[in-house]
């Protein structure tokens, strides 16, 4: 009786360790594939244009637009710049722009002062869905087009309360993080692996995406330290202790550019020249440090200003009632030293900033 | 400056910057009922927070941890209705844990000794950390109804709830603050506490108290904002902190203790929503809105310190 139960228990822990390796490779394979907030099918931004029909609508409906971020950094201004330009292009007129510095009622607070300007379309990112579904309501109520950028307010549908959802091609981008690491660890060594400890889309799947890449892709990689971050100035501390643990680290993969430069400062203060990062989002320091072949091995970085003009172009299309699928993504590219200057443009529409151009020349 | 300008600054501030608006902003909404409606239910819970931190600057203390504890309120009501506890008993328990962290504040303060700025910028640390841990980071949904209605988010024979909160904490305080014993002992303790101590009055307890209704009052933010955005995450209300501090001392509170103005902070309070709203509605990018804000802050800051002889 008593082996009976030994062998059933024995049975039970082998069927749920088998249960649990097969749900975690069914979710790796998932995490290489961009999906939409809601499991989403992505389609290319190129893929949506005005037809000569629709724009000419456009133009005459005189149209205004509320363009309504999260925070404010260099992609957002990217991203701003984009929609602004393209709007202004289709002749829709941008009556306002804010900013709600991640506070979920400063969101709400901004969402119902641009209703004041009744605009018919839009542009935002709902930075925390469950919240963002109040503070919408006005919007939705006033029948506004909206289209959102990485994210979508809880129970909101498609083509009822919003138009589309336009991101990044999250999974490309860690994919890209993942295969430049490896091309400057030659494929082997050790690696660390700084992820983004919060319940977001947008860096959650961009994460997932580069580790699930290097377990599947790099057997001579090994992922010897993992380390969550949710302070972004705490980049240098975790960088320390992760060294101090693991003096053999081939590279380091960290969540975006912010604490991707602590980790640098950590690097440069331990005299290490040769552990290698990849990170995510343009930044100056690190770019810099890239070329002069120092520990900054590539960045990946997404088409910001394509974006932009994505969302716009896709809410016009909305306005004149036209039919959008329900998810967008932009491309992702990987910006090393020999393509920094095609890069920067391209992400952020804007020339390589004077610093990085003289270490260049 | 003549001197009743100096003392009023806030009240001419406050309309100079409505009528500008009303002028400027004729064709772009600004003077519309929903619209200025909209402002004052904005700037109603940092009126009502100001409110509980008026008592503290008053008593010659602060409460950095105010933002942290609104986060916390709101997630111990999500998580109490998600548990089917009754909404009322959910808000009770809410405002229960959070005057309990306005008590542990005050025993640092009253009991150990350390100074307020130092004990309730640490235990914002402790409290965010719990609040997190709780929730995994996770935003919770707040679908109650009843809840929703009472608290921010619905109406009262057509005047927002979250307005009529306002109203109701901010007169209760301006009564408890110039017409009451307590008033008079808070504003005593601010200005001389040892003075105060000698007059019997317990200076202490009176520390102790403003701080827990400093606990109490972020609490009930978070009631409120739970209701209005019908969610709850450990980041509500986080930004609110220097907010409400600058809220309180542009009307006129003394950050150094023994002066404080309800009325003022009201109007210090509508400002920097005004300035929030009416520069979102100028078409203003968003770099040149801080900056404006920033230089309004100052100048407000700069005169209405000076009225008061803070140097």
């Amino acid at each position: 009786m008593k082996n009976r139960k030994q062998i059933a228990g024995v049975g039970a822990i082998v069927l749920a360790l088998t249960t649990l390796t097969g749900s975690f490779q069914a979710a790796n394979a998932n995490a290489l594939v961009t999906k939409g907030p809601n499991g989403e099918a992505a389609t290319a931004c190129a893929t949506v244009k005005l037809t000569s029909a629709q724009a000419k609508s456009v133009k005459a409906g005189k149209f205004s637009a509320a363009l309504l971020w999260h925070t404010s950094s260099d992609f957002v201004t990217a991203v701003n710049a984009g929609a602004a330009a393209s709007l202004k292009r289709m002749g829709i007129k941008v009556v306002a722009t804010g900013d709600a510095q991640f506070d979920t009622a400063k969101q709400k607070a901004n969402v119902d002062t641009a209703m004041a300007k009744k605009p018919s379309l839009i542009l935002g990112l709902p930075f925390d869905g469950v919240a963002a579904a109040a503070a919408y309501k006005s919007a939705v109520a006033a029948k506004t087009k909206l289209v959102f950028l990485s994210n979508v307010p809880d129970k909101f549908a498609y083509g009822k309360e919003y138009v589309t959802i336009v991101t990044d091609d999250l999974a490309q981008m860690g994919i890209k993080a993942a295969d430049s690491l490896a091309t400057a660890m030659g494929a082997k060594g050790e690696v660390g692996y700084v992820f983004h400890d919060a319940a977001y889309y947008v860096t959650n799947q961009r994460d997932q995406a580069f580790k699930a890449r290097i377990l599947s892709k790099y057997p001579n990689m090994k992922i010897v330290s993992e380390q969550g971050l949710t302070d972004p100035a705490k980049g240098q501390e975790i960088a320390q202790a992760m060294l101090a643990k693991n003096p053999n680290l081939g590279g380091v993969y960290v969540t975006w550019a912010q604490p991707a430069e602590g980790v640098l400062a950590a690097l440069k203060a331990a005299g290490n020249k040769t552990t290698k990062i990849v990170t995510l989002d343009l930044s100056e320091p690190l770019a810099v440090d890239m070329v002069r072949n120092g520990n900054v091995a590539s960045i990946t970085a997404d088409a910001a200003y394509a974006l932009g003009e994505c969302m716009a172009v896709a809410g016009a299309i909305g306005l004149v009632k036209g039919k959008v699928p329900p998810f967008l993504i932009a491309p992702a590219l990987t910006v090393t030293a020999s393509n920094i200057e095609e890069g920067w443009k391209l992400s952020l529409n804007r020339p390589l900033p004077a610093i990085i151009k003289k270490e260049l020349d | 400056m003549t001197k009743v300008l100096k003392e009023n600054f806030i009240y001419f501030a406050l309309l100079t910057v409505f009528v500008l608006f009303s002028i400027l902003l004729r064709n772009d909404g600004f003077f519309t009922t929903s619209n200025l409606l909209n402002v004052l239910i904005q700037s109603a819970p940092i009126a009502i927070m100001a409110m509980f931190t008026c008592f503290v600057l008053s008593a010659r203390e602060i409460d950095l941890s105010l933002g942290a504890t609104i986060g916390l309120s709101t997630l111990v009501v999500a998580i109490s209705l998600q548990a089917g506890l009754h909404w009322i008993l959910s808000a009770l328990l809410a405002l229960l844990v959070s005057s309990l962290v306005g008590f542990i504040n005050g025993f640092f303060v009253t009991v150990v000794k350390l100074p307020s700025f130092l004990t309730t910028l640490a235990f914002t640390g402790v409290i965010t950390g719990v609040a997190r841990w709780t929730t995994d980071l996770r935003t919770l949904s707040v679908g109650d109804r009843s809840f929703a209605g009472f608290f921010g988010g619905g109406k009262f024979y057509g005047i927002p709830s979250m307005i009529i909160w306002a109203t109701a904490l901010l007169v209760i305080g301006y009564v408890v603050l110039q017409h009451t014993k307590f008033g008079a002992w808070v504003l005593a303790v601010g200005d001389n506490p040892t003075s105060a101590q000698s007059q019997g009055i317990k200076v202490a307890r009176v520390k102790m108290l403003v701080m827990v209704f400093s606990g109490f009052g972020a609490g009930l933010i978070g009631l409120l904002y739970a209701g209005r955005l019908e969610s709850a995450s450990y980041i509500m209300g986080s930004g609110d902190t220097l907010t409400v501090i600058a809220a309180t001392v542009i009307g006129g509170t003394s950050l150094f203790g023994g002066k404080g103005s309800i009325p003022g902070l009201l109007a210090g309070s509508v400002l920097l929503g005004l300035l929030t709203n009416g520069l979102l509605l100028a078409g203003f990018s968003v770099t040149q809105q801080i900056i404006v804000q920033g230089l309004v802050l100052l100048l407000a800051l700069s005169v209405s310190s000076k009225s008061k002889g803070d140097n």
